[in-house]
């Protein structure tokens, strides 16, 4: 991209740029997929297990939030959580599709989106910037019993009743198995960022 | 450090802690969207009137937005951004001709006609308007569809599957209708040239075979994979059709019916 327009996009941060991705600029959102497709295309492989079916998974996130009439909304997130999110969906929804699996997901992308709370969106960007690499065996970290249900859920695609019945477990169990395993991923954020000094967490 | 929000520590009380019991394993499960529908209604119910639940939610997401970056980094193919900028472009290119038609009729110099072409067409400017127009509402009304398919106000949709016109075509698709909208699914649809896009067609039900109205305007992957939301029309039709017409859209179908999905 050798465009001076394109060089300019180029320096805006996330936020900046999604105001000329919901102006319909096909570079500005050529910027976005410099960004955030790799790691689209890592979730869609993660979740579908094949290239294939991980490309058309990106392709299709990527044209609904070119199409999509829904403007980021900053306060709920960073660009890239919500980029993700809408991969996401869209893979679980092809496992749907593949039939291999019966996962449930039965919310849109901007049904998905919208039900992300807000302000959350400089501990986000925190998270991306300096804890990635730390968090990246945050789901190693666990007990296999709270890996495995959040793997299913989230990577999956199965709802907890689903999980119980896979796993020949109570439901109960299957809940606050989910519950311990988040709350020590949120704690290890917590531990990651703040000897920094960036974010007081609440 | 943060501490794992403790829905006892900081108001007290057995009610905030009796509350926090009932709810915090579904906050868990709903963040990962975990929860089966009829319990998210029920959650997001109570999510709309409670502080304590938004703040515990609000707490717990970061730990979910981070469950990508444990994913193993993988490559995506080059050839993978070139189809999404394709498709892009093109779009892009259909809404700046509707912004600026006399740009759209200096620009036409792709042939006019067709064969098969079944009614005279004229693409004027204002049309080229008006196709975007569909294009968005389309878009609009997709969303919106898929919205009452999942958090709310839900509306059950009817299937059709849509079957390739032309012998040997692998054309498919599949038209969900709810009420007067729908969403149309394609695949496999034969591929157009930069100044083509793919236009939806409602025939009405009526004795004389009914009236044919244009519908939305769209374009599809390089896969030929695609969908489009049907905004309006489809509580009194006998069938959607699909065509190929020229950049902007038509007023009438400018060659027979690639795809068509019978209603009735």
């Amino acid at each position: 991209m050798t465009d001076p327009g394109a060089a300019r996009l180029e320096r805006l941060a996330d936020e900046e740029l999604m105001a000329h991705v919901d102006r319909k600029d096909p570079l500005a959102f050529e910027v976005l997929y410099d960004r955030h497709g790799g790691a689209a295309f890592s979730l869609a492989y993660r979740i579908v297990g094949d290239r294939n079916g991980a490309e058309d998974v990106a392709q299709e996130a990527f044209l609904s939030i070119w199409r999509s009439n829904a403007r980021f909304d900053r306060a709920r997130g960073s660009v890239r959580s919500w980029v993700l999110s809408v991969v996401r969906n869209r893979a679980i929804d092809a496992l749907r599709r593949g039939g291999s699996r019966a996962p449930k997901l039965d919310q849109d992308d901007d049904a998905v989106l919208a039900a992300r709370p807000a302000d959350e969106a400089t501990e986000d960007e925190a998270i991306r910037r300096e804890t990635s690499r730390e968090l990246r065996g945050a789901l190693d970290d666990l007990p296999d019993d709270q890996s495995r249900v959040i793997e299913l859920a989230y990577f999956g695609g199965f709802s907890h009743s689903e999980i119980a019945e896979i796993l020949s477990m109570p439901l109960g169990t299957v809940k606050g198995r989910m519950r311990l395993g988040l709350e020590k991923i949120r704690v290890q954020i917590a531990e990651s960022i703040s000897p920094e000094g960036m974010l007081e967490l609440t | 450090m943060s501490e794992p929000f403790d829905s006892r520590d900081d108001r007290g009380g057995q009610d905030r802690a009796a509350h926090g019991e009932q709810w915090n394993a579904d906050l868990a499960a709903y963040a990962l969207g975990a929860l089966d529908r009829d319990e998210k209604r029920v959650l997001e119910e109570h999510l709309a009137g409670c502080e304590t639940c938004k703040e515990r939610l609000h707490w717990m997401t970061p730990a979910v937005d981070v469950l990508p970056a444990t994913v193993a980094p993988k490559s995506p193919p080059p050839a993978l951004k070139a189809r999404i900028m394709d498709v892009v472009e093109r779009e892009s290119a259909l809404i700046d001709a509707a912004a600026d038609p006399d740009r759209e009729v200096r620009g036409a110099d792709r042939p006019r006609t067709r064969k098969g072409f079944v009614a005279g067409l004229s693409l004027r400017p204002a049309l080229a308007g008006l196709g975007v127009f569909l294009l968005l509402a389309a878009a609009i009304a997709g969303y919106a569809l898929r919205d009452g398919d999942g958090t709310g106000g839900e509306q059950p949709a009817e299937v059709f599957t849509a079957k390739a016109e032309r012998p040997a075509s692998p054309a498919t698709g599949r038209l969900e209708v709810s009420g007067d909208t729908g969403m149309l699914h394609v695949a496999n649809l034969p591929p157009i040239s930069r100044d083509e896009v793919y236009q939806a067609w409602i025939q009405d039900k009526g004795s004389a075979g009914g009236s044919v109205h244009a519908s939305s305007v769209f374009v599809v992957s390089g896969a030929g994979v695609g969908d489009v939301a049907i905004p309006a029309g489809l509580s009194d039709a006998r069938r959607v059709m699909v065509t190929r017409e020229p950049k902007g859209g038509s007023e009438h179908p400018s060659e027979n019916s690639l795809l068509t999905a019978e209603i009735d």
